[in-house]
């Protein structure tokens, strides 16, 4: 059986009960600024989120949390938590981080009971830790035998696929446009996947000014559809 | 240098005095501020910083150290990288109990008027904030126009300038404030801003323009509205 397959399935499973489906990571002002108005922009949005920022975010804390919890080095995992929380500077994409990360440990706790997600969540109880979703999410893939590259790939997959659902119920887009968009954006995830095997460190929480501006204007948009 | 004007108020003003026209290459700039506790301290800047055509590059390494209930604000003119130039700067500021900070940084395209628009070489800035060693806040600004362009979506948005504003204090729940500095700074024109609040001491602001002046004049009116709150 493809243990770690399926394993793989179940984590970047986009209708996984976290609340994903609940955060645009600011599309949704972008969607009302008229900036994200049919594919090409939505295409340009995902690619930009993928190659500009969860590179350098939530991708590389992944791959050193992963690499930490294969070193069993829970000291690491702490500081990548700490510096997870103070590079997410929007409070709505800080806060979606928290609750998807804190909704992933609660599913995948009782089917993991090594590399640390027991302890991490013990950290976030005590406060010792804010809790992410994406050092959640490697500190499960590292306890389930999935591969870093395939983990890497499986959750720039997982986003992508949440930014495209996203857009084709917010600008709107038809169905067919949205799986266009994915599927031109294989070649980009597999490249990313490998560039974040090993992170550069110097560029981690590398700012990206609209992106952020953005998120923040989201907290102060007269209606919405989204949490962040 | 001295500046302080009301030699009663509770601030001490610096302005940090230099002879060179701006930072050259392989220059190499050293800062290092400890603010006693209780002291309240007011870093000024003379001029824009000129970044100038490098080759090799230059770096500048800031330390700031704050004592218990001590208070720092430092609001430096806008940077201008000029053509090729190459600039590393790290800052590391480090807090204890009860202290006060503002903090900004703008960086602008280059020299727009003789049109030097985003043809510097790279230009990356880091500050952290460590409250009593633990980091809190990580901003990390690269720009290499020839690279990344730097006018896509999620970045520059088609503006040329950013503007970035720290405030952080402990004794005061700031978050209540944002609503009186976004009413404010909606009175600017060509301007793109977000003003959010990531935990209840902290406000971060981000600007993005087309105009040094008007950013630099938007974050002394932001740090001059906070002052008048603390009062």
């Amino acid at each position: 059986m493809s243990s770690a397959l399926l394993n793989l399935l179940h984590l970047t499973d986009p209708t996984l009960p976290i609340g994903g489906f609940a955060h645009s990571a600011g599309l949704e002002t972008y969607v009302q600024q008229g900036l994200v108005k049919d594919s090409v922009t939505a295409k340009l949005f995902v690619e930009q989120m993928l190659s500009q920022n969860l590179c350098y975010t939530d991708a590389a804390f992944l791959s050193l949390a992963f690499d930490a919890a294969k070193k069993n080095d829970f000291k690491k995992i702490l500081l990548l938590d700490d510096e997870c929380s103070a590079v997410k500077l929007p409070a709505e994409i800080r806060n979606a981080s928290n609750k998807l990360g804190m909704r992933l440990i609660k599913i995948f706790m009782p089917l993991t009971k090594k590399y640390f997600l027991d302890s991490y969540a013990d950290a976030i109880r005590s406060r010792k830790a804010i809790g992410h979703y994406c050092i959640a999410f490697a500190l499960c893939a590292a306890a389930s035998k999935i591969s870093k590259k395939n983990a890497l790939c499986g959750f720039y997959y997982n986003a992508a696929v949440g930014y495209v659902t996203n857009a084709v119920k917010l600008i709107p887009l038809s169905q067919q446009n949205g799986q266009e968009i994915l599927f031109s954006l294989h070649k980009l995830i597999d490249d990313l996947a490998g560039r974040s095997l090993k992170p550069d460190e110097s560029l981690i929480g590398l700012c990206c000014t609209g992106f952020d501006i953005k998120s923040m204007q989201h907290e102060r948009l007269y209606s919405r559809l989204y949490m962040s | 240098m001295n500046i302080t004007e009301d030699k009663r108020g509770k601030d001490l003003h610096l302005m940090l005095m230099s002879s060179s026209p701006g930072i050259l290459d392989e220059d190499e700039v050293e800062i290092r501020i400890d603010v006693g506790e209780n002291c309240s301290f007011q870093l000024h800047t003379q001029s824009y910083q000129r970044l100038f055509n490098m080759q090799k590059g230059a770096t500048q390494n800031m330390q700031v150290c704050l004592q218990n209930a001590a208070s720092f604000t430092y609001l430096p003119h806008p940077s201008v990288p000029h053509q090729n130039s190459i600039f590393i700067t790290n800052s590391k500021i480090y807090l204890d109990t009860n202290c006060k900070l503002i903090w900004g940084e703008i960086l602008t395209c280059g020299r727009k008027l003789n049109k030097e628009i985003f043809k510097f070489s790279k230009y990356h800035s880091t500050t952290e904030i460590f409250l009593r060693n633990k980091l809190i806040l990580k901003e990390n600004l690269l720009m290499q126009p020839l690279f990344i362009n730097p006018n896509l979506m999620g970045k520059m948005e088609g503006y040329t300038h950013q503007a970035s504003f720290i405030y952080y204090n402990e004794i005061m729940h700031i978050k209540s404030l944002s609503d009186k500095l976004y009413d404010n700074l909606l009175t600017e024109t060509e301007i793109d801003f977000g003003i959010t609040s990531p935990s209840i001491n902290l406000l971060i602001i981000r600007i993005l323009g087309l105009r040094a002046e008007q950013l630099y004049n938007c974050l002394k009116r932001i740090a001059g509205i906070i002052a008048a709150s603390n009062k």
